[in-house]
């Protein structure tokens, strides 16, 4: 008898799936998720001003080797690199680069030329900016970066980041 | 025959969502991805375009020192204009550097600041300021703005860059 009447029990069948819940919870978050959502990423640029001092052993380091006091002026012909303590190039040469032919600075060249200086003074974390006054901002920004770390990839495809001048003082009279 | 017609058209009509929930899954997938936790966002206005870099420094929640295309404002307020990165003759002081309603605002806040770390120990006035300098503007505007910023004894710098 029981048997038979659970026979006749009818099985619901669903058709369609109730998905409104599920649309009303995500209508939900997604205004929430758009808020909080930075499409730009920003980053920040450490620099300093430069530091006056009449000490003259803060210009030694610790194995009492003169630093190199390296410093990148930005001019409208391009960059000149100098250095204060040690010879960047033993022809004289290469210590200044111009711009390219489309009147853009060479940031390439200006890469390579750090990093040779930095294999020959590994010890050296500090690089002198000195734009001049009418250099744009964005030059100021875009030499600092080829002068804190080189980027490249390794034979695997792998990016690779060697800090070279990571210690960024502009200068150019300002104090 | 009639009254079946208007039964049929009483039957309430079943809208199809799953092509609209699919998008929305989508979106929000999306959008988890490019979601930011980071409690600090850069305020911008629309007058100032920034430069581009390859650093991974994210900012921090100091004081800001904006430099659009025609105005320096400090923490939201307007304190000078330029044209072009030249100041009027009448904000500058003697000596060509300092731009004084800068100087008087940084000098305000510096002074708060310290005010606050005497109270507050956790408090630190370590003299950092974030520059947002738009990426046309020349080094003698900002050396003039770094300059004044370091006589408010604020020596530590963070220009505000786009991640390339």
């Amino acid at each position: 008898m029981a048997v038979g009447s659970g026979s006749k029990r009818k099985i619901p069948v669903f058709r369609n799936l109730n998905l409104t819940p599920l649309l009303d919870f995500v209508v939900a978050v997604i205004p929430v998720l758009l808020l909080s959502v930075n499409f730009l990423e920003y980053v920040v640029l450490d620099t300093s001003l430069p530091v006056y001092s009449d000490d003259p052993t803060v210009e030694l380091q610790k194995d009492n080797q003169p630093k190199l006091g390296l410093s990148i002026a930005i001019t409208d012909e391009g960059f000149i690199i100098a250095g204060q303590g040690g010879v960047l190039s033993s022809d004289g040469k290469g210590t200044i680069i111009r711009k390219t032919t489309d009147g853009l600075y060479n940031y390439l060249e200006l890469v390579n030329k750090l990093l040779e200086i930095k294999n020959n003074y590994p010890d050296e974390w500090s690089v002198i900016i000195i734009p001049e006054a009418t250099t744009r901002f964005e030059d100021i920004v875009s030499t600092m970066d080829a002068s804190r770390e080189h980027l490249s990839t390794s034979s695997r495809g792998k990016a690779m980041r060697k800090v070279m001048f990571p210690n960024v003082v502009l200068g150019g009279g300002i104090l | 025959m009639k009254k079946r017609m208007s039964k049929k058209r009483m039957e309430p009509a079943e809208l199809n969502i799953t092509a609209l929930l699919d998008m929305f899954t989508m979106l929000l997938i999306f959008l988890l991805i490019n979601y930011s936790a980071v409690s600090y966002a850069i305020k911008t206005s629309g007058l100032i375009d920034f430069p581009k870099s390859y650093s991974e420094k994210k900012p921090e929640e100091i004081l800001n020192i904006v430099v659009d295309k025609y105005n320096i404002v400090v923490d939201g307020v307007v304190v000078a204009k330029h044209n072009k990165g030249a100041l009027s003759p009448e904000v500058i002081d003697d000596n060509g550097f300092r731009i004084i309603p800068l100087y008087d605002a940084l000098l305000r806040y510096s002074e708060r600041n310290k005010y606050i770390s005497s109270v507050n120990k956790k408090v630190v006035s370590g003299g950092k300021v974030i520059l947002q300098m738009d990426r046309d503007v020349p080094f003698s505007l900002l050396r003039q703005v770094m300059y004044t910023a370091g006589q408010a004894e604020y020596n530590d710098f963070k220009f505000i860059a786009i991640k390339k």
